[in-house]
């Protein structure tokens, strides 16, 4: 910022500068003028007129101002915008919190979470279940399967298993077919 | 709260074979709750080890695959999958053969106690 102060000084202290050594040349141009001696080494080398030459310098200075908060906060920004996308591989060192730092974190976080309200835990879903004794011996006490039930089983698999082994693929066409390559 | 949420990590640790620990911790790697086994090892439970996960988080979403969810890294004896759940951190730690799917599935089962403990976190200095 200070810098950026300086330019602007410095500037308007040109302008100031140029106007001033502008004024006496115009005195002392006028005089020359009566002498009617067009080219000497006050002559300027590229015909400018004295306006448009003097014009820039205290645009520029009004002007700069304004667009140099614009100029700043655009740079800090992509400067910004970088800092956020590069990846940086230095800092990806492991770090550790101060001692005290850590110990007052520690201290906090237990404080806060013993005040905290206690947390309903849910039972996890199981697909298998334990049951408690006095079931598991009115389950186990119960009177089998039936004679009746268990034959109906049987055979029902045992005519599965025979539908099965009785499966055929019967294949019509050649299972191997040429490509039409020539 | 806090044994309550212990009692359930612990219960998860036995759920899962190999599996030597559960750690929630905050982004610098300071332990919020903690359920280990005697076998997790001691070095990957500091801090400093923890702490480099948010580190490497960050970096990592820059990659332009989007925000980095989770980091598994295997090592020759034990694996650590740790998950980004901004401003708290999930540490596993277990064997190299421990089922590793198995653990991200622990995910959804740890996830509705993060609210609570994500407010300990953000109140705290």
């Amino acid at each position: 910022m200070q810098s950026g102060d300086g330019d602007t000084l410095r500037s308007c202290f040109d302008s100031l500068k140029n106007a001033v050594m502008g004024c006496c040349y115009s005195i002392c141009h006028k005089e020359n003028d009566a002498q009617e001696n067009p080219v000497n080494e006050r002559t300027h080398l590229l015909e400018v007129p004295e306006q448009q030459q003097e014009a820039p310098a205290p645009a520029v200075s009004a002007t700069t101002p304004p667009k140099k908060p614009d100029e700043q906060s655009a740079l800090n920004r992509i400067l910004h915008e970088t800092a956020t996308n590069v990846i940086d591989v230095g800092a990806l060192g492991p770090y550790a919190l101060e001692p005290a730092v850590y110990s007052e974190r520690v201290r906090a976080y237990t404080a806060r979470l013993a005040n905290a309200p206690p947390v309903p835990v849910s039972p996890l879903p199981r697909l298998l279940q334990d049951v408690s004794t006095s079931e598991r011996q009115a389950v186990l006490a119960k009177p089998g399967i039936l004679n009746e039930d268990r034959d109906l089983i049987t055979n029902a698999v045992k005519r599965a298993a025979a539908a099965m082994s009785e499966l055929h693929v019967e294949h019509h066409e050649e299972l191997v077919v040429p490509f039409r390559v020539p | 709260m806090v044994d309550d949420l212990r009692k359930y990590l612990n219960h998860l640790l036995e759920k899962v074979n190999g599996l030597h620990c559960i750690l929630i911790t905050d982004r610098d790697g300071v332990p919020l709750v903690r359920a280990a086994t005697d076998k997790a090892p001691q070095a990957a439970l500091t801090p400093n080890f923890i702490s480099t996960f948010g580190m490497a988080t960050d970096q990592a979403s820059k990659l332009g695959l989007g925000r980095n969810k989770t980091i598994i890294s295997m090592y020759s004896s034990y694996q650590v999958i740790q998950m980004n759940k901004l401003p708290l951190v999930i540490t596993f730690i277990g064997s190299d053969n421990c089922n590793t799917g198995h653990i991200l599935s622990l995910e959804n089962q740890i996830e509705p106690f993060l609210k609570d403990l994500a407010t300990v976190v953000a109140e705290a200095p």
